[in-house]
């Protein structure tokens, strides 16, 4: 008796469900339906949207938006209107991968994500599987593009340009001659880290210390302990500014007064608020400065205008990748991968962030990173090293 | 009077708003110059979460006035003395006509070509993405089963599952990438002895003492094993595995990827069922069953109590290995996010909600907590895309589907207190099992 | 720095984590000794304790101005009632018609309301990490005692100090009044304590309460100390406090917090010697050495056998 029932409802379940999820490919794949408009085109923007991550992801996935809205005002792409699809990967590769396949089955032609590289990383095979294009605006793992894969583009620096930056820094420029060094345990921040000790170990300098905290520690003061006991002249922190900040904070408490370098991962409005709108010795690595920029400006004021907070360090970044994603497709008069790819790869770009071209990888050919630090309630970057 | 019923629930009422309300009310206004905090008067915030959670409000009630109805009218003992109802009853329990529905569970996806379907112009019935769901169903209806052994049958806590299906899906991944001339279907049987072997280890010093302690020795499992993957290079670290091949199912015998790895993953889940209902209508789940009812009573009465536990527990391990080696080969990657509390929890969550002890239970109640969230997302545009439906459902009901995904970890809160209080039995159990449950 | 006084840092950091980790176990294992279950969602108490004590002080900063002790003292306060009523309301919701059920049942029904303030406070609060203000903790940290080459922050003093205090008061009151003798009786033989003329629903009641106000203050340490508040934050001080109330031997107040040091040093001595990613895998380590060595905790459980 009890079987019947089970199965019954599992039967409904099934139908019903098939039949939901069915009738959505139905609508969408139909050949024949004579006078509707040309159906649009599918963009996916994948990001982090929760968690402590989410401020980041937020802002990127707002600027493609922005981007696409322009575009779409001016009749959208090869004449068809562009739908954006955003999906949370909430910062984790499992669900990324699913976001990918799920984007993928929806049919977009193109995705502007991820932003964490232990999503992206995972997610772009589906991707290239799939033969969909891929611009990441704020990955920044070298392994990325490092896999053959022809579909995959950066519009961001890699992490051995940024830890190099980093690293040099802190031996040129800070003359630090002994570093204690932090990460997250993510693709990411491990990898972030992994660069600056090379390079600072390259230069002659020696890491006194490099150890690994999970995400969702909270407690630092046996690290900051060992890091007195190491004898450091100063940190890298290789994660995001969720946990940054109050790192910070709590090696500032325990009168740790070293350099506190970090890249970026805590380039955000939130991580200035946690460790005081002028908190001294502290640097972050991060692309240029586009509020030098005056191309910049119009940008700024229109995510003003429809978002209302501050713009985050990603917005421009993901701008730009829809702005290079739909004047490659404009330009190749087609949504296939291959072409739009072959377009990507030979002509240079005019973007926010100046003239961009890229290399066969995928990623840029040239990259500036440049070190920020916290003054007056906000990030503002340091004068270019001599 | 009525009212005085009704007063303490007046009163627990008033007590619920009061201690939430700065929660609902109010929100944090930080001052970063002078690093204090203010408050701030919120409305909306709390509004938007009553909000969002009309739906729920509303489908509670019908559910409500439901059970009302059906309590009033005695519409499901109406239903057990029908006698088309009994006949078919008896048919199904007598006969091998129950194969039948397994077999249209199989047979008819399998059967469908969703491309010879599309280029004759017709929508396929199961598309791919389907096909991919009903897949991941399947994989949590066999972790379910697996988990129902311990937790419904012995009834045992676990609440790191997750550890074991992590390490099925790791061996197998690791297998592959360091030593290739591993055949890839050995790796299903081995993994089957290897987590059987390493619930066994775990089981060993706590099944001894109170059942209490399995839970969180198997949450340690896991946070230990997810940490152990991550800090090791040779595991990948945070990045996880990414095999060479995208998936070892290929399309095979006119049958698409997608449906090879639908077919493989409802044979397994149709295989272990079949074992494990056998095992379960044996003397060694009749032991269980005793177990579960009272332990020291069991034990006078002759049952091998920490023998049976020990298998029971193994056993649950090794079908989870399993599940996790089918996930590693369709997928391709394996990463530690595999081995999180909020997968145990889940699984915890579909076989409770299944009824515990019952195998179909575990399977319906994976199926329902796995698809009711998708089809809520897919809901809204299905709504839009037929009028009827837009004419009758309201448009704030509709705005609050698209929020209720994020609201799905507070509602299995809610459905787990619920169900335990109300039918701990699950959806499919009797009367008979509630009683066991509420009052041993 | 010399690495003795690094050795001897570490050692206080452990302290300092134990303490806390010895607050929220107190709780779990009172409400297992009483009851024989366990109360997942001991820690959701701890991290509401935390929130509530923010709002609070928000409160009366918005009332009348920015006092740090003033502020903070009451908003411990508020905490701790805040925390109270949480547990209450769990008991008389969740916990008391399963009392005679199998006990799947009132364990099951804690993880529900576990995750379901989890994620009441992720949508109702925030999402992401809140900062502590710091100008309330900022006179206990920015202060110092200096014993040798050890520098011990008022902060670190006062959670020393509140869990001695706390555990002499909880010792005291277990084992030298009325009040405990009941406690006892209860956790004994909840029948028989009735039928003596104890309340039972009162004194069950009551364990909640008192196990929850103690994680409020917890919360609010932990907070002060750490200088964040995440809705998350009590799953695994929670866990952590569990697992050293078992290490400690269930049911066993003085286990409680003999677990806690043990695995709050144990953590601050993996990131010594091993790196701070090896913290869950050496406390596993631990729990099941202690369970196969000892099976029944360090000092031994005290929990009625249920026939």
């Amino acid at each position: 008796m009890r079987k019947l029932h089970f199965l019954l409802s599992l039967a409904i379940v099934f139908t019903v469900g098939s039949a939901l999820t069915g009738c959505q490919k139905a609508d969408q794949s139909g050949p024949g339906t004579p006078a509707a408009p040309p159906p649009s085109i599918k963009i996916g923007l994948a990001a982090v949207e929760s968690g402590s991550d989410a401020q980041i992801g937020a802002t990127m996935l707002e600027g493609s938006q922005i981007a696409v809205d322009e575009w779409n005002a001016k009749g959208g792409v090869l004449g068809r209107k562009i739908e954006t699809i955003s999906l949370d990967d909430e910062g984790k590769p499992d669900k990324a991968v699913n976001v990918a396949q799920t984007l993928v089955d929806d049919g977009v032609i193109a995705v502007l994500g991820h932003l964490n590289s232990g999503c992206t990383i995972p997610a772009s095979r589906v991707y290239n599987d799939a033969k969909i294009i891929q611009i990441t605006p704020g990955s920044t793992n070298p392994l990325y593009t490092e896999q053959n894969y022809s579909y995959a583009f950066r519009i961001c620096g890699r992490d051995d340009q940024q830890g190099a930056v980093a690293g040099a820094y802190m031996y040129d420029q800070l003359k630090l001659t002994k570093i204690a060094i932090l990460h997250n345990k993510t693709a990411y921040g491990e990898g972030l880290a992994t660069e600056v000790k090379k390079t600072f170990e390259a230069r002659g300098g020696t890491v006194t210390m490099f150890q690994g905290i999970g995400q969702d520690e909270n407690d630092f003061s046996a690290n900051i302990s060992v890091i007195k006991g190491s004898g450091a002249e100063g940190f890298f922190w290789g994660g995001m500014y969720g946990q940054g900040g109050p790192l910070c904070v709590k090696m500032r408490q325990s009168g740790l007064t070293i350099p506190f370098v970090s890249g970026d991962g805590c380039f955000d409005q939130s991580f200035v608020n946690t460790v005081g709108g002028n908190a001294p010795d502290i640097y972050l690595s991060f692309g240029p400065d586009y509020h030098k920029i005056p191309a910049a400006q119009p940008f700024l004021d229109k995510y003003k205008a429809k978002y209302g907070h501050d713009e985050g360090g990603y917005s421009v970044y993901g701008y730009d990748a829809a702005n290079v994603l739909l004047t490659a497709i404009d330009q190749a008069q087609s949504t296939d991968a291959d072409k739009v790819a072959a377009v990507m790869k030979s002509r240079s770009f005019d973007t926010i962030l100046g003239k961009i071209e890229f290399d066969s990888k995928g990623d840029l050919k040239t990259t500036a990173f440049v070190l920020w630090s916290v003054k007056d309630g906000k990030l503002q970057s340091l004068p270019a090293n001599p | 009077m009525r009212m005085a019923r009704w007063r303490p629930y007046l009163l627990g009422l008033l007590g619920l708003a009061a201690i939430t309300f700065p929660f609902l009310w109010l929100q944090l206004a930080p001052d970063f110059d002078k690093n204090t905090v203010g408050v701030v008067w919120a409305p909306q915030h709390g509004l938007e979460f009553f909000g969002d959670m009309s739906t729920v409000f509303v489908i509670g009630f019908l559910i409500w006035v439901g059970v009302q109805v059906n309590r009033r009218f005695g519409l499901d003992k109406a239903l057990a003395a029908n006698a088309v109802w009994q006949k078919a009853g008896s048919i199904w329990t007598h006969s091998w006509a129950w194969l039948v529905v397994p077999l249209i569970f199989l047979i008819v996806p399998l059967s469908i070509r969703t491309d010879a379907m599309r280029a004759a112009g017709t929508a396929p019935w199961v598309s791919t993405s389907t096909l991919g769901l009903f897949t991941f169903v399947g994989l949590y209806m066999l972790l379910a089963v697996g988990l129902n052994i311990t937790v419904g049958m012995t009834g045992l806590l676990v609440l790191g599952y997750a550890g074991f299906y992590a390490f099925g899906a790791y061996f197998f991944a690791l297998s592959q990438q360091y030593f290739s001339f591993f055949p890839w279907w050995l790796a299903a049987p081995l993994a089957f002895v290897l987590g059987g072997g390493v619930g066994y280890l775990l089981g060993l010093p706590c099944l001894r003492l109170r059942g209490d302690y399995l839970a969180i020795v198997t949450l340690g499992f896991a946070e230990a094993f997810r940490e152990l993957m991550r800090n090791l290079d040779v595991t990948g670290g945070d990045k996880g595995i990414v095999l060479k091949d995208s998936s070892i199912f290929r399309a095979f015998a006119g049958l698409s990827h997608s449906q090879v790895c639908y077919a493989v993953t409802a044979l397994v889940l149709v295989l272990t069922v079949f074992l494990v209902q056998r095992l379960c209508h044996s003397p060694v789940g009749r032991a269980w069953i005793a177990i579960r009812e009272n332990e020291v009573a069991a034990e006078a009465v002759g049952v091998p109590v920490v023998q049976m536990k020990l298998l029971a527990f193994s056993l649950s391990a090794a079908i989870a290995a399993v599940a996790g080696v089918i996930y590693g080969a369709k997928d391709g990657f394996v990463s530690p996010a595999m081995c999180e509390f909020q997968q145990s929890i889940m699984v915890l969550a579909m076989v409770i909600l299944g009824g515990l002890g019952n195998s179909y239970g575990a399977l319906l109640g994976a199926g329902l907590l796995y698809l009711v969230p998708e089809y809520l997302k897919v809901l809204p545009s299905a709504i839009q895309n037929s009028p009827a439906l837009s004419a009758i459902v309201p448009g704030f009901v509709r705005d609050s589907f698209q929020h209720l995904s994020d609201y799905r970890w507070l509602l299995f809160g809610v459905v787990m207190v619920l169900m335990m209080l109300y039918r701990p039995q699950g959806l499919i159990g009797g009367s008979r099992r509630k009683t066991e449950m509420l009052h041993t | 720095m010399s690495s003795g006084s690094t050795l001897m840092e570490i050692v206080m950091d452990g302290i300092s984590r134990g303490a806390v980790y010895a607050l929220v176990a107190l709780g779990y294992t009172m409400v297992y000794g009483v009851l024989g279950m366990i109360n997942f969602a001991h820690g959701e108490v701890f991290m509401i304790g935390m929130f509530a004590c923010v709002y609070a002080i928000g409160v009366f900063s918005v009332a009348w101005g920015d006092h740090a002790l003033l502020n903070l003292g009451l908003g411990i306060l508020v905490a701790m009632i805040f925390s109270a009523a949480y547990g209450y309301a769990n008991e008389r919701i969740a916990y008391r018609r399963l009392r005679k059920a199998h006990a799947l049942a009132p364990l099951t029904s804690a993880i529900g309301i576990s995750t379901f303030l989890q994620y009441f406070i992720f949508l109702t609060v925030s999402k992401e990490k809140v900062p502590f203000p710091r100008f309330y903790s900022d006179f206990l940290t920015s202060h110092s005692l200096t014993i040798g080459p050890l520098e011990i922050t008022y902060l670190r003093l006062a959670i020393l100090g509140t869990t001695l205090l706390i555990m002499a008061g909880l010792f005291h009151l277990i084992n030298r009044t009325r009040l405990g003798i009941a406690l006892r009786a209860t956790a004994q033989d909840q029948l028989m304590a009735s039928l003596v003329g104890i309340p039972v629903d009162k004194i069950i009641a009551f364990t909640f309460i008192l196990g929850s106000a103690l994680a409020a203050i917890a919360g609010v340490m932990v907070a002060m100390y750490t200088n964040v508040l995440v809705f998350d934050a009590g799953y695994r001080v929670g866990l952590k406090a569990f697992t050293a109330a078992i290490l400690g031997g269930i049911g066993n107040v003085p286990g409680a917090v003999l677990g806690a040091m043990i695995l709050g040093l144990t953590e601050a001595l993996t990131t010594l010697q091993f790196g701070s990613e090896w913290n869950d895998v050496t406390t596993f380590a631990v729990l099941m050495l202690v369970l196969l060595l000892r099976p029944r905790g360090l000092l031994g459980e005290r929990v009625a056998d249920k026939v």
